[in-house]
């Protein structure tokens, strides 16, 4: 067979009414963020719930919710507060299904409640605008009556007036009966009348100037002397023609505690004055001390302090230059708290000594020696205590016994 | 032996009305010449309409757009019709 015919039949499948969505409220207009909007939609070919959102530009986003999955119909939105001043588009769709929706038609405006009103227009309580308590607050001019049969204030009232000094002030005034006080701020430049009315009584006048401005005699508004002070920092010079300082000073200089006080401070090493020391202006205050010194007194009590006695003689030479000697002995009559340590040394070694004996402590006067038989060209003795908190050493006599 | 296989509709198949909605098939064999191709609509056996007549032989898709006037059913199918000439030039 060359030819033949064939022929197929699908599967059954379905048609259907096409799922769809309208949002039917609102599609256009302007409403109050305070304002509740019934949002109203009608679906066709579907019964599952749906999703209210908006957006600020025509193209759907999930963005910003107002509702999900509600069942029920129309929606009472409360438009936040948040969108005042937006334009948005309302979107409906079928919950889940973002092929089956349907936005606004065109923007709609969301303003913020203002609403202005004179007196003379009559304020109802079915004002749709505004069922919650509010506080109103209204200006008039001092032409104004107020009579107490105005219908939307039933509450007291403070009546506050701000004027010029150029408006005049009567007693005739209804709307103050109070005591008042006057309060007027004026610059330099203002000149001041004697004729103000405003201000009747004794006034102190303040001012304040920068160090830089010229002080004249004849400023009208400061005739009472003025103690002029003036915040420097160290860095700053300190010149003496500055007309703002001829008085006598008190240099005052504050450290914290964490500061060291090194002693190569020029300014604060052991620099004492008498207080009667005249203080000249000429004094640049940072003179260097030529010479310092350091005193201490030894206070037994303090356990931190204490004393060590140390005596020596010079080289000695018993003998002519060039020729030795022999030293016997060395003897000591002494009184002291503590031991004595008595070192020879000879012919120009310090650093050794060639005999060393420790006498002990003895309260009352005694003697002590050491024998030697050495022979120097010269020689020299040390006597030194242990460090301790007495510094009671007396040394009544040495003698040396030589042999030339 | 020539045959058409049905890609799409299928069983779970469900097309809105005034949807444009692609039908498609496959044939068997490729080779030999297919002729041109008519596609029926059925609602269970009742003949509804014919979607295309006249499509070429080549053709194994057909993009439709779905009448509103239909009734909404699940038990529609297409049709194809066409033939198919292996070449042997009548040999059995």
């Amino acid at each position: 067979m060359a030819v033949s015919n064939v022929n197929a039949t699908s599967q059954q499948f379905t048609i259907q009414d096409p799922q769809t969505v309208v949002l039917t409220s609102p599609n256009s207009g302007t409403y109050t963020y305070l304002q509740n909007i019934s949002i109203q939609w009608s679906k066709s070919n579907f019964t599952e719930n749906v999703d209210l959102y908006w957006t600020t530009s025509s193209t759907f986003s999930t963005s910003n919710i107002i509702t999900s999955n509600f069942n029920s119909h129309p929606y009472s939105w409360d438009v936040p507060s948040s969108l005042s001043g937006v334009s948005i588009y309302i979107w409906v769709r079928k919950t889940g299904d973002s092929t089956v929706k349907d936005s606004s038609n065109n923007a709609i405006s969301i303003t913020s409640v203002t609403i202005s009103r004179t007196i003379a227009e009559p304020i109802t309580t079915s004002d749709s605008w505004s069922k919650t308590t509010g506080l109103w607050k209204i200006l008039r001019t001092i032409a104004e009556g107020i009579t107490p049969s105005d219908s939307w204030t039933k509450t007291p009232r403070v009546w506050k007036y701000l004027r010029t000094i150029a408006e005049g002030v009567t007693a005739s005034d209804s709307w103050s009966k109070t005591t008042r006080i006057w309060k007027h701020l004026r610059t330099i430049a203002e000149p001041m009348p004697v004729s103000d009315t405003d201000s009747a009584t004794s006034r102190l006048w303040i001012k304040i100037r920068a160090i830089s401005e010229s002080l004249s005699a004849s400023d009208t508004d400061s005739v009472t002397p003025r103690l002029w002070k003036k915040l420097r920092t160290i860095a700053e010079p300190m010149t003496v023609s500055e007309t703002d300082s001829s008085v006598s000073r008190l240099w005052k200089k504050i450290r914290t505690i964490a500061d060291q006080l090194n002693p190569i401070d020029t300014s604060s090493e052991g620099h004492l004055r008498l207080i009667d020391e005249a203080i000249a202006i000429t004094d640049s205050w940072t003179k260097t001390i030529e010479s310092k010194g350091t005193v201490y007194e030894l206070n037994a009590s303090n356990g931190d302090e204490s004393f060590q006695a140390l005596y020596k003689t010079g080289w000695i030479m018993p003998n002519n230059i060039g020729k030795n000697s022999i030293i016997r002995r060395v003897n000591l009559d002494y009184l002291s708290d503590n031991d004595i340590t008595l070192k020879i040394f000879k012919d120009d070694d310090i650093s050794t000594a060639f005999a060393t004996k420790t006498l002990p402590a003895s309260s009352t006067a005694t003697h002590g020696s050491i024998r030697l038989g050495t022979r120097v060209k010269y020689f020299l003795i040390s006597i030194e205590t242990t460090q301790s908190a007495s510094e009671n050493v007396h040394i009544e006599r040495i003698e040396i016994e030589v042999d030339n | 032996m020539a045959s058409i296989s049905f890609i799409s509709p299928s069983s779970s198949t469900a097309w809105d009305k005034e949807d444009t909605v692609t039908i498609s098939w496959s044939k068997t064999p490729l080779s030999g010449t297919w002729g041109d191709q008519v596609l029926y609509l059925y609602k269970g056996t009742t003949y509804i309409q014919t979607i295309v007549s006249n499509l070429s032989g080549t053709a194994s898709s057909y993009s439709w757009t779905i009448p509103e006037t239909l009734d909404s059913a699940s038990n529609y199918t297409i049709q194809v019709h066409t033939t198919h000439d292996d070449g042997n030039g009548g040999s059995p």
